[in-house]
Parts: structure tokens; sequence; C-alpha cells
């Protein structure tokens, strides 16, 4: 009867232990590096009504994430049916991320987006947002 | 004997006997990541539209290796997804939509998820044509790992040597169209990353070519080509050598005039507990 208990506890023991030691792995902030950018031209515009919105939070308490919100709406003027003219819009973002203490790269994230627009454009509206916090 | 030890022992004798067989097991997301991306675009327009899309995630279960093969236990995950599209003119209207989050996953969610349809007409005047191309790329890779899912316990895993095997896996869903009249649908989906090791890894891919009705033409007219594939090795046990091998590929290419086109690929690999 001793051995069973001996055996059951040392398998107590060794369940615990890898939850504590987990636990205290992730009360690091980890190492981050975070690009991201976006932009719209507009080119040889004859008419055009343009609504643009840009949010961004860079500063903020602990556990608040950065985030930003972009939008750019192209439409025609009151009384026509087209905008005239190029739009061309680029979103960009490169991201890298470690685990704990381990500067090694854990996570890469890398995207881009292109666009170009010509002519008579009766819509276009391109919107993004970005959201990126630590969660420990 | 006394009757607790023996049904002590053949428990232990259960769990050695217990074996998994490899699959794909995704790395967790780090704990930098809340990250989420949503992004929208709808545009209609009469002239020329170029647009380039690209979007990639790499992630590391334990950071990444200058050279060298994984550790034991080590997973990673690189997901690719390409959309491109020009017109030289005519009449396109788009929507589009695509969410990325980076974020574990569990099942039924996914990192990227995109969506995207699109109605042309040519300008017969011009001749001009709509081209466009999309491809959603899944790489997993993992080394042995001791099996925590039978005895919740990687310790007590490696002392009665219950492992997971290595695996290298790749899936593909790709689509290429040509077209001067018609709507197009595409669907892209991938999970890369799994909240815990019973997440499998997905991916899905949906076309749908059809006629658009307004232009008063019952067909769409163009080309459009797929591509679908799965390439899979696995081991056993804690060894280097392989257990089993599996792959797929799947191609179309039609042309002409297209009145219904409709093809989807889903691909789903997991562990789960015996």
């Amino acid at each position: 009867m001793p051995d069973i208990r001996v055996f059951i506890y040392i398998l107590i023991i060794f369940s615990l232990t890898p939850t504590m030691i987990h636990a205290d792995s992730w009360s690091v902030s980890p190492a981050f590096d975070d690009h991201v950018s976006g932009s719209t031209s507009l080119i040889n515009m004859e008419s055009v009504a343009m609504e643009s919105k840009l949010k961004i939070r860079a500063v903020g308490e602990e556990g608040v994430p950065a985030g930003i919100e972009y939008m750019v709406s192209i439409g025609p003027i009151p009384g026509t049916e087209a905008a005239i003219g190029t739009v061309r819009t680029d979103f960009r973002g490169s991201i890298l991320e470690a685990r704990g203490l381990n500067l090694n790269e854990s996570a890469r994230n890398v995207w881009r987006d292109h666009a170009m627009v010509s002519g008579e454009i009766v819509n276009f509206m391109k919107s993004f947002t970005y959201t990126s916090g630590i969660t420990l | 004997m006394n009757k607790k030890i023996t049904v002590v022992i053949v428990i232990s004798v259960i769990l050695m006997l217990i074996t998994i067989a490899a699959a794909d097991r995704l790395p967790n997301g780090t704990n930098t990541t809340n990250r989420q991306m949503p992004s929208e675009s709808y545009l209609e327009v009469i002239g020329q539209m170029s647009s380039h899309q690209v979007y990639q995630l790499d992630t590391y279960s334990n950071g990444s290796h200058d050279e060298g093969f994984l550790d034991q236990g080590e997973t990673f995950s690189s997901v690719i997804y390409k959309n491109d599209m020009r017109t030289n003119g005519g009449y396109l209207s788009q929507s589009k939509g695509l969410k990325i989050d980076e974020g574990p996953q569990q099942k039924g969610g996914f990192n990227v998820d995109s969506k995207i349809v699109s109605t042309y007409l040519t300008d017969p005047e011009l001749g001009s044509k709509m081209s466009s191309s999309d491809s959603l790329e899944l790489y997993t890779s993992g080394n042995a790992s001791s099996s925590e899912l039978v005895v919740r316990n990687p310790v007590v895993a490696d002392i009665i040597d219950d492992y997971i095997g290595g695996f290298n896996s790749y899936y593909k869903g790709a689509s290429a169209v040509d077209m001067t009249s018609g709507q197009i649908a595409t669907m892209a989906r991938t999970r890369s990353v799994g909240s815990d090791d019973t997440v499998p890894a997905e991916l899905r891919y949906l076309i749908g070519i059809h006629p658009d009705l307004s232009s008063g033409m019952p067909y769409a007219a163009g080309t459009a080509s797929t591509e679908f594939a799965m390439t899979n090795e696995e081991g056993a046990g804690n060894t280097t050598e392989l257990a089993s091998t599996k792959s797929m590929a799947d191609s179309t290419t039609i042309d002409g005039q297209i009145f219904r086109f409709s093809k989807s690929f889903v691909v789903t690999s997991g562990i789960e507990p015996n």
C-alpha cells in the first residue's frame, strides 16, 4: 500500500510541475518590431469627391493595444455619374515577434495591398484596420 | 498480488500501448499576438484597374533556427496568400474582404479568410479583358513530440515512451482566370496557428464562375484554371524514419462559353486523443 501512495504522489508532482513552469515563462513581455503604413494618391483627377478617415492609437496604458483605422472613399461629385482620373492605394506591414526572453523570431508577418484604378470611377472604397497588443 | 497494484500495472501497460499516428500539429501563437487586420474594398469602375495583394505569416513554436532541424516537439507553419487582378478597360464591379488574425485559433477559426466577388464586362471597342490569379499555400512541419494528449503531461509521456511522430505537409489551392464577361467568386481560408495540439491545420479553397445575367449574356466567356495540391510525410514514434507519405494533385482548365463552373477543396489534418 505505501508503494501505491508514493507512486500517486509522484504522478501528482509530475502533473503540477509543468503548469508552474508554464505560468512563469509567460510573465515576460517579449520583443517585437512592427511597421505598418498606408497611403492614397490621386493622379490627374478631372472631377472627384473624396472622403478619408484615419485613426491611430500609439500611446496607451499597459494592456491597451496599438491600433490603426484607415478608410478612403472615391466617388462622383453630385450631378455626375463618375469620378474621372486615377487613384492609387498602398498598404504595407512588416511584423517580427519573439517569445519570452528568446530573441529568435517566433512569428513573422509581411503583407502588401496595392491597387490602382483608372477611368470612370463610380465607387472605390478601401478600408483597413490594424490592432496589435500583448496578452500576458 | 494486491489487486490495486495489478490495476496500476494494467493501466500503465495500456498507456504504453496507445500510439497516435503522426499528423499536423500547429504552433501556438506568441503572446504578442492580439493582431487582427480586417480590410475591405468595394469598387465600380469603367476603365483600367490593377491590384496586388500578398500576405505571409510564419510562426515558430520556439523561435526560429538560423540553421539545422527543428528541436524535438517543435513546430513551424507558413501561410502565403496572393491575389492579383488586372483589367485593360471595360466595366468592373468588385467586393473584396480579407480578414487576417495571426492569433491562435480554435477549430473552425481561420488565420487568413479571403472572399472576393468580381463582375466584369468587356468594352467591345477595345476588346478588353480581365486577368486574375489567386493562391493560398500552407506549409506545416514538426519534429516528433512526446504526447500530452494521452497522459496530459510531457514528463510522464517521456517516461512511458509515448510520441507523436514528426511531419512535413504542404497544401495549396489556386486559380487563374482570363475573361471578357462573367462573374467570379473565390473563397480562401486557412488555419496555421492553433490554440493547442488538438486544433487541426486546415485549408479551404473555393471558386465559382457564372454568367453576369445583367449583361444579357447567358454565359461567362473566357478561360479558367484551378490547381489543388496536398503532400504529406509522417514519421512514427521519435525516430526520423518515414512511416507514411501521401500526395494528391488536381488541376482543371476550361475555355469558352462557361455556363457554370464550380470547384472546392478542403483539407484538414490534426491529431485527436485516442
